[in-house]
């Protein structure tokens, strides 16, 4: 049985609607990250899983309990939030103790939870200072130290790492995963950064207006994204609209044009042939062909033209106009040197990284000059 | 590569101006100083007056008049059930729409100011038209003179109120304590209230310092039948204009203290 289930989830503000039949099922246990962009309706969930938002229909069951009407304060769950939420008035040991008090727990208690929270966080001995007397990232954790003093039945983490610099982010990041590992306490991470939400997640899920895209693993949703939408916001990914004919895909290429079409070898798909798709394949899944370099026989084998490059430390990003579409590809930073502006380049990428997707035949447009890229980065 | 010896500082035109309006300053607060402190050293010189020299005989008899006591604890009472219902509706009525009806805020805001646009007397008038048929007959009773004061000392609260709760991240909090399990009253008392005390305790200060000096509407509403500390030194004005003084100088010293009082805890505060 799920831990925590979320059926026909509904929410509305007015004739806005932030989240369309929400359907999910959580075991205990498990990180799950609500990944999407702003506005996608993974706050509007985890604010009505924590109670300070009235579904607009749908129930929300906590162990088989229907909790959908059950005041916040009843529910039992601790929650970090975005902006540090610590009591300015109260010390770190006073915060964490304010649950506790709650719960009318000894001072005896109180002290030793206290004491076990500021262990598990990495902050023992910090108890006495006050909230302006700590950098953000002490007062993240002991925000969550407050939340899991009271033992609660669900972790809610409301893109707790979002007003943190970078270092102090990747930090906290690993902190939450092993503290939440350590304690088995079945947690809900909402988070715009994919690179947050696939590094510390037992499952992620993608959001795009107010429904789930795809649900899954990291590994599945970056490998094996379903849909368009978590194709492009899951890392970089090149998109070319084609037509599938069987065991490969015709890249569409102008109609007025005398360039040939070039056929693509994907993965297999059961699709009718003349079906509309995209084939999907990462900036890192093509090689720039070097003199010398072997090619397998299943490999795609393109030509195009490199019109620009952009740094990005490790790789640098070429980008590729091949007959009408621009690809990204990445390059390692060593080789890059040899790829510039305007040289010709041979591209080559595996069948088996070539993912298709079915999608919904094109509305007729009138034509562009250059026809539209769909390369997503 | 060789480095120039370091050249003394030489006075600059900026300089020059600076010093300038740094004496400009002084002649200003010097100024203010006396516009302030004239009156009342006049006020200590006329108290303390006698023909052999300096007595402080009128504070002595003022002090030892048993109504002025009765005058100054009728004063205290307004002012403490003022203060006690304004801030009780301010803090109340501002906390929730924080939280539940923020787009009340600015509706509130113009509400606050239009205490300042109606004149005293208007308001007192308007009261005796009003409060002076049952079933509210309450003019000449002090419920009628608080509740006036309530509404013109609205705005003092509701300013220094409405600063704190905009500092202190009011929805976040009371969501982080409701999670931890705490009722309404709790997270007011305990979270909210800690939160936005100096701002509490400035409306307080506030509103004691216009009621303890308050002299038109307490005239108009209750005149003789409950007389205040501004009623008190009025009468004693027209008959006993040093022992008048004396109390006018006692007002003053008052209203001082609460400021003082003000800026102590908006230093704390900063």
């Amino acid at each position: 049985m799920s831990y925590l289930e979320l059926i026909h989830l509904f929410k509305s503000y007015g004739s806005v609607t932030a989240v369309q039949d929400v359907n999910l099922q959580i075991p205990a246990g498990e990180f799950i990250s609500l990944l999407g962009p702003s506005g996608c309706g993974k706050t509007t969930i985890l604010r009505m899983i924590a109670g300070f938002e009235k579904a607009t229909g749908g129930s929300i069951l906590l162990e088989g309990q229907d909790i959908t009407h059950i005041p916040a304060n009843r529910r039992d769950m601790g929650m970090v939030f975005q902006s540090y939420s610590l009591f300015p008035h109260m010390t770190a040991g006073q915060n964490i103790a304010f649950g506790l008090r709650v719960k009318r727990l000894s001072h005896g208690q109180q002290r030793i939870r206290i004491h076990e929270m500021l262990d598990l966080v990495g902050l023992a001995g910090m108890g006495d200072r006050y909230p302006h007397q700590m950098s953000g990232g002490q007062q993240q954790r002991i925000a969550l130290a407050r939340a899991l003093a009271i033992s609660p039945r669900l972790l809610l983490l409301d893109e707790p790492l979002s007003a943190l610099d970078a270092k102090v982010r990747l930090q906290l990041r690993n902190e939450i995963r092993r503290i939440q590992q350590q304690l088995g306490i079945t947690t809900l991470f909402v988070t715009h950064d994919q690179e947050e939400a696939l590094s510390i997640s037992d499952r992620v899920i993608v959001m795009s207006q107010g429904r789930i895209d795809q649900a899954g693993t990291p590994e599945e949703i970056y490998l094996t994204p379903n849909t368009a939408f978590t194709a492009s916001f899951i890392g970089a990914m090149n998109q070319i609209p084609g037509i599938w004919e069987g065991h490969q895909v015709r890249v569409s290429t102008h109609p007025d044009t005398h360039i040939p079409d070039e056929f693509l070898r994907t993965q297999a798909m059961d699709l009718p042939k003349g079906a509309h798709v995209l084939v999907l394949v990462r900036p890192e899944s093509i090689t720039v062909l070097t003199p010398g370099s072997s090619i397998s026989e299943n490999d795609n084998l393109l030509s195009g033209l490199v019109t620009s490059r952009i740094f990005l430390g490790s790789v640098v990003r070429l980008s590729v106009l091949v007959g009408e579409f621009y690809l990204n590809v990445d390059v390692p930073t060593g080789q890059a040197e040899q790829f510039s502006s305007g040289h010709l380049v041979q591209l080559e990428f595996p069948a088996d990284q070539c993912r298709v997707l079915a999608i919904a035949p094109p509305s007729v447009q009138p034509t562009s000059p250059q026809k539209q890229a769909r390369s997503a980065v | 590569m060789t480095l120039a010896p370091l050249a003394p500082p030489q006075p600059t035109q900026s300089s020059a101006s600076t010093d300038r309006a740094g004496v400009w300053r002084w002649v200003l607060i010097a100024a203010l100083l006396i516009y302030i402190f004239i009156p009342i050293v006049g006020l200590l010189r006329f108290s303390t007056r006698a023909a052999n020299g300096i007595s402080f005989q009128f504070y002595r008899d003022a002090f030892a008049d048993p109504s002025f006591y009765s005058f100054l604890g009728n004063s205290l009472l307004a002012a403490l059930w003022t203060i006690a219902i304004t801030l009780t509706l301010t803090t109340f009525t501002l906390y929730w729409a924080y939280l539940k009806a923020r787009w009340l805020l600015p509706l509130l805001e113009m509400l606050s100011l239009l205490p300042f646009v109606v004149p005293a007397v208007t308001l007192g008038i308007g009261l005796i038209q009003v409060f002076t048929t049952p079933p509210l007959a309450l003019t000449g009773t002090p419920q009628l003179l608080i509740g006036a004061y309530v509404i013109v000392t609205l705005p003092f609260a509701y300013r220094a109120v409405e600063n704190s709760l905009q500092g202190a991240n009011v929805l976040t909090l009371t969501e982080a304590a409701e999670s931890l399990g705490a009722s309404w009253w709790r997270i007011f008392l305990e979270v909210i209230l800690p939160c936005v005390w100096s701002g509490v305790i400035s409306g307080g200060l506030l509103v004691f310092s216009f009621v303890f000096g308050e002299f038109t509407l307490a005239l108009f509403l209750v005149g003789s039948s409950y007389q205040t500390f501004p009623l008190y030194i009025q009468q004693l004005y027209s008959y006993q204009p040093q022992y008048s003084v004396v109390m006018s100088l006692l007002s003053f010293l008052a209203t001082w203290l609460a400021a003082w009082l003000l800026v102590l805890l908006t230093r704390r505060k900063n």
